[in-house]
This record gives structure tokens, sequence and C-alpha cells, in this order.
């Protein structure tokens, strides 16, 4: 339970942090960052990523990767444009 | 049932889940790919949707997530009650989610921005395209968010007459992902003005 309220307070912290940066004229990157570590603390604890059988904790790193390889794609795309 | 037979559903619900995230990442590409085309118009766009509705829908979400996650963790003690209360917390939520998007589309169709509009910026090359996807990828966000409450509704349920907590993880594990994408939805259209 600690984990969990743990997380939810961290999670509430970086929506935080994520809106002031950006109101104070951020980078775009910075909060595709912080959502990136946000999807990371919800699918490790909420998620149970980090109590997860073999197999569940596979599908989620090949989508990732999947995900990974469209990006990259998409920049090269635009890069090369 | 078997332990064979409930990790078989868990591993259906992550293979759902991957397959859901890649039907949405091709979505995101397609936003970076017309936002590196249309960046001025999508700068100017981002900033005619309405930020404080999005950062409480943020809010409301994440609050979900975390009633999601207090659910589950009293339904394995047992505590079938406090976990019920617990899961009808996320159908409030996710309610309330689905009002505060309703009332933001409400405020831009009367700003005469709608899929293929973009009101005052129609004279902007990109501006309706910009819209055309809040409309696509949001609208498909609350479709699932609208599948959540029914999976979690029916959850809660089981829960009333059934000790085995596995139908209200699974549905966790579903909630959990639909707020994974409103965590990237988040930035995209309200904080990249």
């Amino acid at each position: 339970m600690r984990n969990l309220i743990v997380t939810f307070v961290a999670l509430v912290v970086l929506a935080t942090a994520s809106w002031l940066l950006s109101s104070a004229g951020a980078p775009a990157w910075t909060s595709l960052l912080i959502a990136a570590a946000k999807a990371l603390a919800i699918g490790w604890v909420f998620m149970e990523l980090s109590e997860a059988h073999v197999v569940p904790r596979t599908i989620a790193v090949v989508a990732v990767l999947f995900i990974a390889l469209l990006i990259g794609g998409t920049l090269v795309d635009v890069q090369l444009r | 049932m078997t332990p064979q037979r409930r990790h078989a559903f868990r591993v259906a619900v992550w293979l759902a889940i991957a397959s859901e995230a890649l039907l949405f990442s091709g979505l995101f590409m397609l936003y970076a790919s017309y936002r590196s085309e249309h960046s001025t118009a999508f700068h100017l766009a981002a900033a005619e949707d309405v930020s404080w509705i999005g950062g409480t829908n943020t809010m409301i979400l994440l609050t979900s997530s975390f009633a999601m996650a207090v659910a589950i963790h009293f339904a394995r003690l047992g505590r079938r009650g406090v976990a019920r209360g617990w899961a009808a917390g996320v159908i409030v939520l996710g309610c309330a989610f689905l009002a505060f998007k309703g009332y933001e589309w409400s405020l831009h169709l009367r700003d005469g921005i709608a899929p293929g509009a973009a009101g005052d910026l129609e004279g902007v090359r990109g501006a309706s395209l910009f819209f055309t996807l809040y409309y696509l990828m949001t609208g498909l966000h609350a479709l699932h968010v609208i599948a959540g409450m029914l999976f979690v509704a029916w959850a809660r349920h089981r829960t009333r007459r059934d000790d085995d907590p596995l139908a209200i993880e699974l549905v966790g594990v579903y909630w959990h992902f639909v707020d994974v994408v409103w965590v990237f939805l988040w930035p995209l259209f309200y904080l990249v003005t």
C-alpha cells in the first residue's frame, strides 16, 4: 500500500512539474520525457510489471520496442525531408 | 481456476494491450509527422485547447489509477466491500473525465472548431489537421475510457460474489493502460503551445 501512495504522489508531482515547465516555455521534449517517466511508474508499480511473469514482461518490452521502431522511422523521415 | 488458465488470461490481456498500444502509437506518429510539417499551426492550434480542462482530466485519471490499484490491493486481502467502494470511485472519476471532455468539445464546437474545421484559425494551413487529430485521438481515448468503466463495473459486480481477485486485477491492467495513453495525449494537445 505504501508503494501505491508513494507512486501516486510522484505522479502528481511529475504532472505538476510538466505543467509548470510548459508554462515557463520549456521545450516540448521535456513534457514528453516527463510523460515517459510517468508511464514507466504506472507500468512498473500500478500495472505490476515489477512482479509480473516473464511472458507479460516480454510482451510489454516487445511493444515498447515496436513503438521505438515507429518513432525512429518517423524521426528519420522528418530529418531526411 | 487452474494456474495455467489464470496465466493464459493474464497473457491475453497483455497481448490486447500491446496491440492497443501499437494502434495509438501509429496515431502519435501521424501527429509527429504532421507537426513537423505544420509546426507553427500546431502551436497556435494547441493554444486553443482549454488547458485547465486538460490538467484537471490528467489529475482525474491519475487519481483513478491510484483508486484502481487500491481496489486490487483490498480485493487480494479479501476485503471485498472496501474493494468495491474503490472500484466505484474509479467509475465516478471516469464519468468526471468524460464530463470535462464533453464540456471541452462543446466549447470547441461552439467556436467552430470541429474535425476538418479550425474556427478562428481557418486561414492557418495545418490548423484543421491538428483539430482533426485532436478529435480522432481524444475521441478514441474516450471510447477506451467508456469501455474501461464498463469492465470495472463488471469486475466490481463479480467481486460481490467471488473471492477471486483475478477479474479486478485484469481490468485494472486495462484501466492503467488507458491512463498511460492520456499521459501522452496531455502534453501533445495541451502543453506544446
